[in-house]
């Protein structure tokens, strides 16, 4: 009876264990496949259907060869965990496989949290005003239409949720006679805090390039650029404190102008960086002190052992340790002359070597017999 | 290939099952010795299990860490240097709990102390691997089931100590431990 009630109640703790929830704590931004979000958001077993509303927008209706356009991804009505993390992807298939939007051609400038990656996570105070993630590309070298998707990780009454937009389209048209644009460029998403940041921008077809930047939501201020060696040149003014800039490239000439989608600076606070070889010497310390305190506590409480047998504290010599003493009864005339006591005493402990009773014999017979031989 | 991060995890699930495979039947061992219930043969039993056990994640400490190691980089990390920390602790309560065991022998069980002294010795390895399990569930999850005690560490800081600092102490507690070796009378088996 009680066997039967310890295992059910060992089954019944089996099943109140939790459901998983996939990596609650986010898996930070990088550029991800459609199902490299794991497969704990899109496995039926393990998750269950998102109730998000996804919304497309950018800021162009098309957009020319290789040229900027901002598209902008809004959530909104998703269940939200009690960290509130939303993890939005910006793809260009649903496949699962190479269906980034750089595997379609296109270069991801900024994705508004400080990098360009085309999965960027995000909290979310409430699912009404949910959240809105902005990318800033340049399109493809080809002209086409091209989709987007946008997808949503995001965990939600201790469920892994996830949810794929339809298909947004995009064409991506040829470039009109002297267009200003960007060339292929790496554009700036992070750096120092203190440090003014020199912009440079591999522009053509342009008469005046004017770099735009923003703190938060706040007032757009300008600055102009210059050019030397077919190159345009800008310095961003140095940031004192953790703020949210942004900036912008306004490209013009006679005829166009041009500007690239608001692209997000991440501020590089001073990381953490320690010493690996003083780390592991003093994980060697740990190691070697931790053991020595319990090596230290095991004889000692074996020596203590012993002496609660009653034994005298010369006596408390280990079996490994009787080769010291050896040489010295060597040298001792036979026992049974010199102290009187005889070998086959009833008063000689069990265990104990010829040696050792000749040697602490009288001692012992004075602590535990009162003395006389 | 397999990701070092993989096989880490891999090792890591071999070393807490048997951790914990061990620490179970050390303090049934000791229940055992209290209350007498079950009987010698059992206890004999649990503590042959605990011992073994405790080998077989002494042997995985190593594998561990060096798996640990490769998958990422600690220098960038308080976490990570904490976790390195951590593991050496650990490694040197483990090794002195398969030390204790042998010194002293299925026996030490018919003496109250020495219950007490190992099973903590125990509780104070297993502990450290605990922490080391539950910085690793902050990495990869965000979070750990150490939270629902309210006041379990996130170990977020790590010491800033210099190479020389951390050599002296290095050879310090090197110098400790050879003495304790070398020079503290060895113990012995406990006998029945």
């Amino acid at each position: 009876m009680r066997r039967a009630l310890l295992l059910t109640s060992l089954l019944l703790l089996v099943l109140c264990v939790p459901p998983l929830s996939a990596n609650p704590g986010g898996v930070g931004d990088d550029n991800r496949d459609a199902a490299c979000g794991g497969s704990c958001h899109g496995d039926p077993g393990l998750s269950e259907p998102s109730s998000a509303i996804l919304a497309f927008s950018t800021d162009r209706d098309s957009a020319y060869v290789g040229g900027p356009i901002s598209v902008s991804v809004t959530v909104t009505e998703m269940e939200l965990s009690s960290r509130g993390l939303l993890g939005v992807f910006l793809l260009s298939d649903t496949h699962g496989v190479a269906d980034t939007p750089q595997d379609a051609g296109w270069t991801i400038l900024s994705n508004g949290e400080g990098g360009a990656t085309n999965y960027a996570e995000t909290y979310v105070l409430d699912a009404e005003s949910g959240a809105t993630i902005t990318w800033s590309l340049l399109a493809p070298s080809n002209e086409g239409t091209y989709d987007f998707y946008a997808a949503v990780h995001h965990g939600g009454d201790g469920s892994a949720r996830m949810k794929i937009s339809d298909a947004n389209s995009v064409t991506v048209g040829p470039i009109p006679d002297n267009l200003p644009q960007m060339l292929p460029w790496d554009a700036m998403t992070s750096r120092s805090l203190g440090e003014p940041s020199e912009l440079s921008m591999p522009v053509v077809n342009a008469t005046a390039v004017t770099l735009e930047y923003r703190i938060g939501d706040g007032p757009i201020a300008s600055i102009n650029a210059t050019l030397s060696n077919d190159v345009w040149t800008a310095t961003l003014p140095a940031a004192l404190s953790d703020i949210s800039l942004s900036y912008r490239v306004i490209m013009s000439n006679d005829e166009f102008t041009e500007t690239t989608g608001w692209i997000a600076v991440g501020n590089e606070i001073e990381g953490y960086s320690a010493d690996i070889f003083a780390v592991r010497l003093q994980s060697m310390a740990l190691m070697f002190g931790s053991l020595a305190l319990c090596i230290s506590i095991q004889r000692r409480m074996s020596r203590t052992s012993k002496k609660s047998l009653g034994e005298p504290e010369s006596a408390l010599i280990s079996a490994n340790q009787t080769s010291m003493v050896s040489p010295m009864s060597a040298m001792a005339p036979p026992p049974v002359v010199t102290s009187g006591l005889a070998l086959d005493d009833p008063r000689r402990p069990a265990g104990w070597t010829d040696e050792q009773w000749v040697h602490y014999g009288p001692d012992h017979i004075k602590q535990n017999h009162g003395g006389g031989f | 290939m397999i990701a070092a991060a993989t096989m880490h995890a891999f090792s890591t699930e071999m070393l807490v099952g048997s951790m914990t495979f061990s620490v179970v039947a050390t303090v049934l061992c000791l229940g055992e010795s209290i209350l007498e219930k079950l009987g010698e043969r059992a206890q004999r039993g649990l503590d042959h299990a605990a011992y073994f056990a405790a080998i077989f994640s002494l042997c995985c400490i190593p594998v561990v860490a060096l798996t640990g190691s490769a998958a990422g980089d600690a220098s960038a990390s308080p976490v990570l240097v904490n976790k390195m920390l951590l593991s050496g602790l650990c490694l040197g309560l483990w090794i002195g709990v398969v030390h204790g065991r042998r010194t002293w022998g299925p026996e030490m069980w018919s003496n109250r102390k020495m219950s007490f002294a190992h099973t903590g010795i125990v509780c104070a390895g297993y502990t450290a691997a605990a922490m080391l399990g539950s910085i690793g569930s902050v990495i990869t999850r965000g979070e750990t089931v150490g939270d629902l005690f309210g006041i379990w560490p996130h170990f977020d800081n790590a010491p800033a100590i210099s190479f020389g600092l951390s050599m002296v102490l290095a050879l310090l507690s090197l110098a400790a431990l050879m003495i304790v070796i070398f020079v503290q009378p060895k113990g012995e088996k406990v006998e029945s």
